[in-house]
């Protein structure tokens, strides 16, 4: 140990500048930063055009840098939750990006302050409601489906769908949502008021409790508060230890671990629900966070490698970050593009088996009509068959070439499936097209999150000089 | 250096120190050789006694039909199910052991990983037992193959059914290529030392063995293509272990029943498996551990990473039924909201409380270093999660099939002597499977351990002169990981 | 799998500067040069055997007898050693390729069963699907593959290494019998071009090995057959 800690000292006096970003990098924040204000004016441009375009846009590219930031902070967690040896070089690289999240304080504002257009779904429906007007609308609804029923029943060959309700105990009128698709065929049967919207309202208003204005902006702003809080924390335990070289800074932040990685994982499930899953209002699925935290998984890994590729080709941490570093990255990259692929398809084929008109929605507007279809397809190909087999062979992950191309291709479909989540939703999607607002937005966003990492970067060792399990990761090789 | 622990993080090494090949060979080899000890002859009867109870219990199930079993409308998939999918589940922690932590170069599985596999082949072995006789008349179980049958009719394979008869089929026949892989230098060591043996059954141990080893000689050139099949095969067991309890999950989640229709089903499913698994292979371990005096391989910091396992599957489940909950009450869906309802406060309310207690609040006390160091606090808490986990299938299949639409169609399920019989019947059978692997096949990986001993690096003795010369496997071979 | 040969090669000059040992067992033929070929005539010597004690001495011995130019010789260890591949030379293994085939043989297989079966034999329309529908088709053609793929690495393995194979010379010795226990083992075989009862000992004995010996065995008209490749 003390050899050890002797040499690495020795070390640190010689050869600490070359643990640091050259001068071609370390300028580099400011072209970000030029960049996020090019993006923001465009974007500021884009929302006196066209605000309903710019606040969707504004969500997307407040997404994609957000799920960067979340699958940083979670890959370092792994890292002190498994006590990896190998990945200590690596890890500091995740530790910046996982210090961006300090951009996401400004950042969610404008999510927030366009609310009303994007979240209108349940946010109307939710100060319709508001002041306990529910019972006179459930029974409204009650009169108006027991109606639809006979209708059905008597327009058509099929038999009638079952009211009976189970006994709920909190519930005082039964309601027609269910697990049957019959309402919905039968929308055209009445002529008073459309029983679609109706049912919508009669859901929403059984929402509230959860999607209402004040509790959002709450738990907006709680998010966005933790990651601050959690991707701070790790960069500064770990820049402590450049200079102390404490051992107990490792111990203190891997017991701490457990905990922080609880936070997250609730954290980010909440903003995959409230972020993306409530602008489908009506739309639920208990597997979105694990969604979520997957495609921000697969995106990390992505970044780390592009980054650190880039960084070894202009000479940086060209011994510390070897071949055997990229295969492990690249087996991990593998793994969780499986993953990803796996639960994507475990909720797609679920919803599409059973067929409840509530749930198909999502996957009816992303995946059956309009420009969305061929997108869906184009995930399928490029976010998971074509890396797939880039990437597959070891013989692959060990030529950078081809491991920097899978993880470009990953991380361009990253950007596009963040789209994909969030567009679909934006009205009149009979015309949609691309915009500048989108760029713009995502420019703005990712531009100003990255200011602030190549920030740190430029102000910090690049790896973690005083790990305790430093030489590990510098002699590892992959058995 | 690097690759000694580092004491400050809580490192240790992964055996005793001092220990030598020979003593890894002697110690688990020995234990086939010796003549077995008598605990071992009342266990083997006790459990062979139990086996014999599932041969009853099947036999009069099927002579009389499934009327037998308590499943009855609107619950008609009871426990058969429920002890399918618990043994399935016990079967993927023996997987995940062998194969993902293989992936993740956790050195430590070494000790545990030979039995874990074992456990996985036959856990599956009892988890086959309950599509075949649910069906009610087994000698048509063929129909589920793709072979044209007397009316001519393929398999539905739309059906999640034919999916699990096909993941299942494929578990087994996976897991048992990947143990007897594994198995084939130990075996291989056996034959050496009944080569060197005297004595009646000497000829019968080297013929044996030897078959079973292949001529197995240790090449280098046969190490490098073995350990990448060994490799390969823990890559495909990996997505493998996944999609079987996937699969299994989608049983249920396929449906549109409230309670089984949630997309979250498969991770889930397979975290409860996962750790069902690991509480199973504890209970075995801890009992195998005091039993042949196995301390020094099994130790202490192996038993507090498998408890750390439990703790983060556990609290994984925890998530899933947390997710669940409040999905039911985020979407505004009456039927899903009364499902959950229900199973917290309702008829079934004692199973489900049960389960959270098992499964959620006993694991927590893992959190402390005191308790998970603590044998008899990890032996109960393993069989609470083993109960805890048998009860999570339970709640789900009975609590979510026992209210149907119509109140008319309301009931309450009761098992019948029969169906607890033959439950108790495949914990026989699965002990009785496990008895004669550990008198009869090495239990815990000798090569293996062999390969994570710190002599075992070829580069070891140079350390000392040459510190920073990088060519050396430096990787945590030899270490656990810390706290 | 295995460090970089050069890397390995400049080990050699670090060799563990260890007291020799006295001079190993010399086990087998014992007037050496001569190996007694008069006394049995139908024996004959089929490879030459040195024993270690450590993983590091058989190691070097390897990368000796690779940097002379052997090629049919091998290592026996009771564990894979590290980096014992790039000490003899050995390029990767293709067993990546065959199961790669076996892969894509199981998720054809998968696709065009429930396709025809399905879909153009017996269509059967169920919960509304159509006969033949991907969704509902890849668990199943996952599930082949990743049997097919794993045959393909199990058996392929088996027939890379030529096993399973029962009768093989170096099981004459009776030391060998530790090579699945505690000593790590170099062998070299009669076949091999370089091969040559004095000079090959010679070499090993260089090698700090404990024992040496040379491996007879009992030609009945058959010629062994070519094992390593």
């Amino acid at each position: 140990m003390s050899e050890q800690q002797n040499k690495k000292s020795s070390a640190n006096s010689k050869e600490a500048p070359t643990y640091r970003l050259n001068a071609q990098w370390s300028g580099l924040w400011k072209v970000f930063a030029v960049l996020a204000a090019l993006g923001l004016a465009g974007a500021a441009a884009g929302y006196s055009s066209n605000p309903t375009r710019f606040a969707y846009s504004w969500l997307f590219g407040f997404l994609v840098a957000v799920t960067i930031a979340i699958g940083a902070m979670m890959w370092v967690l792994i890292q002190y939750l498994t006590s990896a040896g190998w990945s200590v070089t690596v890890r500091r690289t995740a530790e910046f990006f996982g210090s961006g999240t300090v951009v996401f304080l400004a950042l969610v504002v404008p999510v927030i302050l366009t609310m009303n257009t994007t979240f209108a779904g349940w946010l109307h429906v939710g100060a319709h409601h508001e002041g306990g007007a529910e019972a006179p609308h459930a029974a409204v609804i009650m009169g108006e489906s027991s109606m639809l029923a006979q209708v059905e029943h008597t327009d058509s060959a099929h038999p009638a769908p079952s009211q009976a309700m189970p006994a709920v105990a909190d519930h005082a009128a039964p309601a027609p949502a269910g697990h049957g698709a019959v309402l919905g065929h039968a929308a055209h049967a009445t002529v008073r008021e459309d029983p679609e919207e109706l049912l919508e309202q009669e859901i929403m208003s059984r929402k509230t409790w959860w999607l209402n204005k004040n509790f959002f902006i709450a738990r907006s702003v709680f998010y966005v508060l933790v990651w601050f809080g959690l991707g701070s924390w790790l960069l500064r335990r770990s820049i402590l230890q450049d200079t102390s070289k404490d051992v107990k800074l490792t111990a203190g932040t891997a017991s701490m671990a457990p905990v922080a990685t609880i936070f997250l994982a609730f954290t980010l499930t909440g903003g995959a629900f409230d972020w993306i899953m409530s602008l489908e209002p009506s739309w639920y699925s208990t597997i979105f966070g694990v969604n979520f935290f997957a495609s921000s998984f697969v995106a990390i890994h992505a970044v780390l490698i592009l980054t650190l590729m880039s960084m070894r080709s202009s000479g940086m941490l060209v011994k510390e970050v070897t071949v055997e570093h990229f295969h492990d990255l690249g087996k991990m990259q593998f793994g969780f593009l499986v993953f990803w692929a796996y639960i994507s398809f475990s909720q797609f084929m679920l919803i599409w088996y059973a067929g409840i008109p509530e749930e198909t929605t999502w996957y009816h507007r992303r995946w059956d009509v309009g420009p969305w279809a061929p997108v869906g397809l184009a995930l399928v190909g490029l976010h998971f068959v074509v890396p797939f087999f880039l990437i597959i062979s070891r013989n692959f992950k060990r030529k950078l070439g081809w491991l920097k191309l899978g993880a470009g291709i990953i991380l361009t479909m990253h950007v596009v499936e963040i789209y994909w989540f969030v567009m679909p939703n934006l009205p009149k999607q009979d015309d949609f097209a691309f915009s500048w607002i989108d760029a713009a937005c995502l420019l703005g966003a990712v531009g100003a999150y990255l200011a602030v990492v190549f920030r740190n970067m430029a102000s910090h060792s690049l790896i973690p000089v005083g790990d305790p399990r430093l030489s590990r990761a510098l002699k590892f090789q992959n058995a | 250096m690097s690759t000694h622990p580092i004491k400050e993080l809580g490192e240790v090494a992964l055996t005793e120190e001092g220990m030598t090949f020979h003593d890894v060979t002697e110690t688990v080899a020995s234990v086939t050789e010796r003549s077995a000890p008598r605990n071992w002859w009342i266990a083997l009867f006790i459990a062979a006694s139990f086996a014999g109870v599932f041969g009853a219990a099947v036999g009069y199930l099927v002579w009389q039909g499934v009327g037998v079993w308590g499943n009855n409308a609107p619950v008609y998939w009871a426990w058969d199910i429920t002890n399918f999918v618990w043994w399935i589940g016990i079967g993927h922690a023996g997987t995940l052991i062998s194969a993902v932590l293989f992936l993740f170069r956790q050195k430590w599985r070494t000790a545990i990983n030979r039995a874990a596999e074992a456990m996985t082949i036959f856990a599956v072995i009892c988890a086959l037992m309950f599509p075949g006789i649910h069906v009610g008349r087994p000698w048509l179980a063929y129909y589920m193959f793709p072979l044209p049958n007397s009316m001519a009719i393929w398999p539905n394979f739309k059906s999640p059914l034919i999916w699990d008869l096909f993941a299942v089929s494929t578990y087994f026949t996976v897991s048992t290529l990947f143990w007897y892989v594994g198995l084939i230098p130990d075996l291989a060591s056996l034959r050496d030392r009944a080569m060197g043996m005297t004595g009646k059954f000497a000829k019968v141990r080297a013929t044996a063995y030897g078959a079973l080893a292949l001529g197995w000689r240790g090449a280098n050139r046969h190490w490098q293509h073995y350990e990448r099949a060994y490799m390969i095969l823990a890559a495909l067991s990996t997505p493998l272990v996944l999609s079987v309890h996937s699969v299994v999950s989608f049983d249920f989640s396929t449906s549109v029943e409230p309670g089984w229709h949630t997309t979250i089903f498969p991770p889930y499913f397979v975290a409860g498996a996962v750790f069902s698994g690991f509480a199973m292979v504890m209970t075995l371990m801890l009992i195998v551990r005091a039993v042949y005096g196995m301390k020094a391989v099994i130790t202490m910091k192996h038993l507090e990473l498998m408890n750390k396992i439990m703790l983060v599957t556990g609290t994984l489940v925890g998530y899933a039924y947390g997710m669940e909950f409040f999905i039911a009450a985020y979407s505004g869906n009456p039927y899903e909201k009364y499902v959950f309802m229900n199973r917290a406060f309702g008829p079934y309310s004692w199973a489900y409380w049960t389960m959270i207690t098992c499964n959620v609040v006993s694991p927590q006390l893992f959190w402390s270093k005191k308790l998970r160091t603590s044998i008899p606090v990890m032996f109960a808490v393993s069989i609470f999660i083993n109960i805890g986990m048998w009860f999570e299938r339970f709640v789900i299949i009975v609590t979510s099939l026992h209210r149907d639409f119509l109140p008319s169609s309301w009931g309450y399920y009761r098992p019948t002597a029969v169906d607890v019989c033959t439950y108790l019947g495949t914990l026989g059978l699965f002990f009785t499977l496990f008895l004669l692997f550990i008198r009869w096949v090495p239990m815990i990986a000798i090569a293996e351990i062999k390969g994570v001993l710190p002599q075992a690096d070829p580069h070891a003795e140079e350390h000392g002169d040459h510190e920073h010369h990088d060519h050396a496997a430096e990787s945590d071979a030899a270490l656990a990981p810390g706290e | 799998m295995a460090a970089d040969p050069k890397k390995t090669e400049a080990s050699e000059h670090h060799a563990p500067a260890k007291p020799r040992p006295a001079g190993p067992i010399i086990i087998g033929p014992k007037e050496l040069p001569a190996p007694p070929k008069a006394v049995a005539a139908r024996k004959r010597t089929s490879l030459l055997l040195a024993e270690y004690s450590t993983p590091a001495k058989c190691l070097h011995a390897a990368e000796k007898l690779r940097d002379a130019g052997y090629k049919n010789f091998d290592a026996h260890t009771p564990f894979p050693v590290h980096g014992m591949d790039a000490a003899m030379g050995l390029p990767d293994s293709p067993l990546g390729y065959l199961v790669l085939c076996g892969g894509l043989t199981g998720v054809s297989i998968g696709v065009l069963m429930i396709w025809w079966m399905n879909g153009v034999d017996y269509p059967i329309i169920i919960g509304g699907k159509p006969g033949f529908t991907l969704p509902a088709s890849v668990p199943i053609m996952f599930e082949l593959t990743i049997l097919l793929s794993a045959f393909a690495a199990v058996f392929g393995m088996f027939h890379l290494n030529r096993l399973p194979r029962h009768h093989h010379p170096i099981f004459e010795s009776d030391r060998f019998r530790a090579a699945s226990d505690d000593k790590f083992f170099v062998s070299v075989e009669a076949e091999d071009p370089k091969f040559d009862l004095k000079k090959t000992r010679v070499l090993l004995e260089a090698t700090h090995a404990d024992a040496i010996e040379a491996v007879e065995e009992t030609v009945a008209g058959e010629s062994p057959k070519e094992e390593t490749h």
